[in-house]
């Protein structure tokens, strides 16, 4: 403040009146900084009560509910029981089933998922004619709904009686002894459901392992072919190395995939045959809307969440480890 | 002259107006109850003078197999003060919206049509429904004018009628006519021959069944009818689905149990029945009218359905079994307590749900039978005096507090033993044991 003053009244007197200027403006710049700061709040500020009313509530209510017994039907209110919730869970047949056929459908799925899709990405960064039509080809199941998917998939592509596939294995092929109820057996049920997912996420992999690919700089080719690395070598020492940006997206969004799956099963077999397509987000709806249970689908949910979150740390570590 | 903000002012509009706009968003989808603006006289009062508005909801198939729609507007004519709006409403499975609304006190519905005993048995455990009381039942709608199996479904708990009956169903079996003259399974009358026990059945199924072509017999077992199928069963062969008399509790342990699942098993392992309907709920009605299959066990009014493709010489009904009882439900028709206009809705129910009209097309058109005995004057095919006949002396489908996990381990149980995973006797072990577990007291 002090010096504010004395600045100011030298600058009367003085030929160079820098220095007050400059205490004046620092002062009109704090000022204005401080306006823009708030503008900004300003602007955040919707997006802000959206996300406490829409998520923050939400999951600190479910995380209350999960350690609470609920049934929304006919409990007045929620009745605390502390771990008790998640205890029950954890021993309940049908959600270590699902488990199970979570862990199933994640291990078949997440490694072809990665392999297949940068096959594709490879594939595309081609340059060959026409290229273009393949890409868009390639990325449209991605923009095909998973609901309507389902549909096509249950009723017109694996139905037993009246499906394209037996119709192709049957009547075109000769092999009328590979016809199959696909979605009915216990045993090609899941594998379905595998292939169909696959089907409908390797476009959007193959995008972000594309767009990878053509961030790699020409010259590091250049390099290595005047080294005399083969395509092979170049795949390994100059290719993967540099899509790992790639790889740590591709992997999260791949964990969250295999580990959130549930459209697929609800619509094309409702959890069965037998639970043996039963996934551990069916479970928590059908605890939630069929069961009225808020308690134990709030405790799976978030059994869910931890999952997620342990197999995206992993990820995450990995993919570091590698760039250090 | 213009009149400029400053930044502090501008930001205070903009922090209100953000504000404002989240509250707005944040501000229930469905409008409360208030926007009908009603007006009503109780329905025994003259016709003259109800007025309002009146939102009604099926679902979606009941909008295709009904006149909801010709209905409510033959209720607008009839009543100039009166609004008649119609809406799609959720089916099973879309996410309980009007638990939840209603709950909440509010409604964008006030009578909704669709749901089974158990469906609805949610929004009675909650005491979230309008009750049916004695002054409703008179003159023409006394009760002894209703088909008893029908009516009787929509009662609850302490003899509490919740909800009546749009359409009922009764199990059934469709059959192949021309199939089954070709295998002697027709009488002198060309009326198919009900047979007698699953013995029986089994043998209809295999002269029935051409290897590569066709099965002898399809037997819904989807999540939707898989419960049904298996009280059905039990009541076929002993007369009441549950343990022991008295009691109320289901029967996981009669011979005649065993014997069920026994058939179901044998029937699939022999080629005879596909397994379509653990999938897809659909595959059975389906592969019969594809002539996948030469009969079909499920609701009975599959049968006129299947007459419409198939032919009407060719298709027509038949009893399970020669004996036993049979199965009969309904889809309800119910008003939510928070609706302001339960009267005017009460009127509607009187008027046009009963009314011969509608229960009438949507019997000649799809099968669906009247719920009040008037209305089968005029309902010619002679199976319906058969099916009648059957749901008079049917069981009803008693409703669980955990009715719908019961389903579920009853789906998860019943396909393992149907596909030969584990014995009918490992089965019925299992559900005693997922039974002892659940609350399986009557709503």
């Amino acid at each position: 403040m002090i010096s504010i003053v004395s600045s100011a009244t030298e600058t009367s007197m003085s030929i160079k009146p820098a220095r007050p200027h400059k205490a004046i403006r620092k002062k009109r710049l704090s000022r204005q900084r401080r306006m823009e700061e708030l503008s900004a709040y300003a602007f955040l500020l919707p997006a802000l009560l959206l996300i406490l009313a829409f998520m923050i509530y939400p999951m600190g209510d479910s995380f209350y509910l999960s350690f609470t017994k609920y049934n929304f039907v006919y409990d007045k209110a929620p009745h605390f029981v502390g771990l008790q919730t998640y205890l029950a869970v954890l021993q309940d047949g049908p959600f270590l089933t699902a488990l199970k056929n979570t862990a199933y459908f994640a291990a078949v799925f997440f490694p072809f998922l990665i392999i297949l899709s940068l096959g594709v990405a490879l594939l595309l960064n081609l340059p060959l004619r026409g290229i273009t039509f393949v890409r868009t080809s390639v990325f449209l199941p991605v923009i095909v709904s998973l609901a309507l998917t389902g549909v096509i998939f249950q009723g017109m592509i694996l139905s037993g009686r009246f499906g394209l596939l037996n119709h192709i294995l049957g009547n075109v092929l000769g092999l009328k002894s590979w016809t199959h109820n696909w979605l009915g057996d216990t045993r090609t049920a899941m594998p379905a459901i595998i292939a169909i997912s696959l089907w409908k996420y390797i476009g959007f992999e193959a995008l972000i392992f594309l767009a990878g690919l053509q961030a790699i700089p020409e010259t590091l080719y250049d390099a290595a072919k005047i080294d005399g690395a083969d395509s092979w070598q170049q795949l390994i020492h100059v290719t993967l190395p540099n899509l790992r940006e790639s790889f740590a997206l591709v992997g999260i969004w791949g964990i969250i995939q295999s580990v959130k799956v549930f459209e697929q099963p609800f619509i094309m077999t409702q959890g069965g045959p037998a639970n043996s397509t039963l996934t551990l987000y069916y479970y928590t709806w059908i605890n939630a809307f069929d069961f009225f249970k808020m308690g134990a689908a709030s405790a799976s949910a978030y059994l869910i969440a931890f999952l997620i979150m342990i197999f995206s740390l992993l990820n995450m570590y990995l993919t570091r480890s590698e760039r250090v | 002259m213009t009149t400029q903000l400053t930044r502090r002012e501008f930001l205070r509009l903009a922090s209100i107006a953000a504000g404002a706009a989240t509250l707005a968003a944040c501000a229930p989808a469905i409008q409360p109850t208030a926007a009908p603006a009603a007006t009503t006289a109780p329905a025994a009062a003259g016709a003259a003078e109800l007025k309002g508005t009146l939102r009604v909801s099926a679902q979606s198939w009941i909008i295709k197999k009904w006149p909801v729609e010709d209905v409510a507007k033959k209720f607008e004519a009839a009543h100039p003060g009166v609004t008649v709006e119609v809406s799609p409403a959720p089916s099973k499975g879309e996410g309980e919206t009007y638990l939840v609304q209603w709950s909440q006190g509010r409604t964008n519905v006030d009578v909704a049509l669709g749901g089974s005993k158990s469906d609805v048995a949610a929004y009675v455990g909650k005491d979230l429904l309008v009750e049916f009381g004695p002054g409703f039942f008179t003159g023409d709608f006394a009760r002894d004018k209703f088909i008893n199996a029908f009516l009787s479904d929509g009662v609850y708990a302490g003899n509490k009628q919740f909800a009546v009956p749009l359409l009922g169903e009764v199990m059934y079996t469709t059959v192949r006519k021309d199939w089954y003259k070709e295998a002697g399974l027709l009488d002198a009358n060309g009326k198919p021959i009900p047979p007698k026990d699953w013995n029986e059945w089994k043998e209809y199924a295999k002269k029935l069944t051409v290897p590569d072509k066709r099965n002898g017999l399809d037997i819904s077992w989807g999540t939707n009818f898989m419960w049904q199928q298996y009280i059905t069963g039990l009541a076929l062969t002993k007369g009441s689905p549950f343990e022991k008399e008295g009691s109320t509790a289901p029967d996981f342990s009669s011979p005649e149990a065993e014997a069920l699942l026994q058939f179901w098993q044998d029937i699939v392992k022999d080629g005879y029945t596909p397994t379509g309907t653990f999938t897809d709920q659909n595959a059975g009605r389906n592969d019969f009218k594809a002539g996948l299959v030469a009969s079909l066990v499920t609701a009975h009014s599959r049968w006129p359905e299947a007459a419409q493709v198939v032919g009407e010489d060719k298709v027509t009904a038949m009893p399970i079994l020669s004996q036993g009882r049979t199965l009969a439900y309904s889809h309800l028709v119910y008003i939510p307590k928070v609706s302001p206009v339960s009267d005017l809705a009460k009127a509607f129910i009187k008027e046009q749900i009963f009314s011969g009209y509608g229960q009438q097309w949507s019997a000649n058109n799809f099968g669906k039978l009247p719920t009040l005995a008037r209305n089968y004057t005029g309902l010619t095919a002679p199976e319906y005096q058969d099916i009648l006949k059957a749901a008079a002396g049917a069981i009803h489908e008693p409703g669980y507090r955990d009715q719908a996990q019961l389903n579920k381990a009853l789906q998860v149980e019943l396909e393992k033993c149907i596909n030969g995973s584990q014995t009918p006797k490992e089965t019925l072990a299992n559900l005693r044991k997922t039974a002892s577990k659940l609350d399986l007291s009557l709503v």
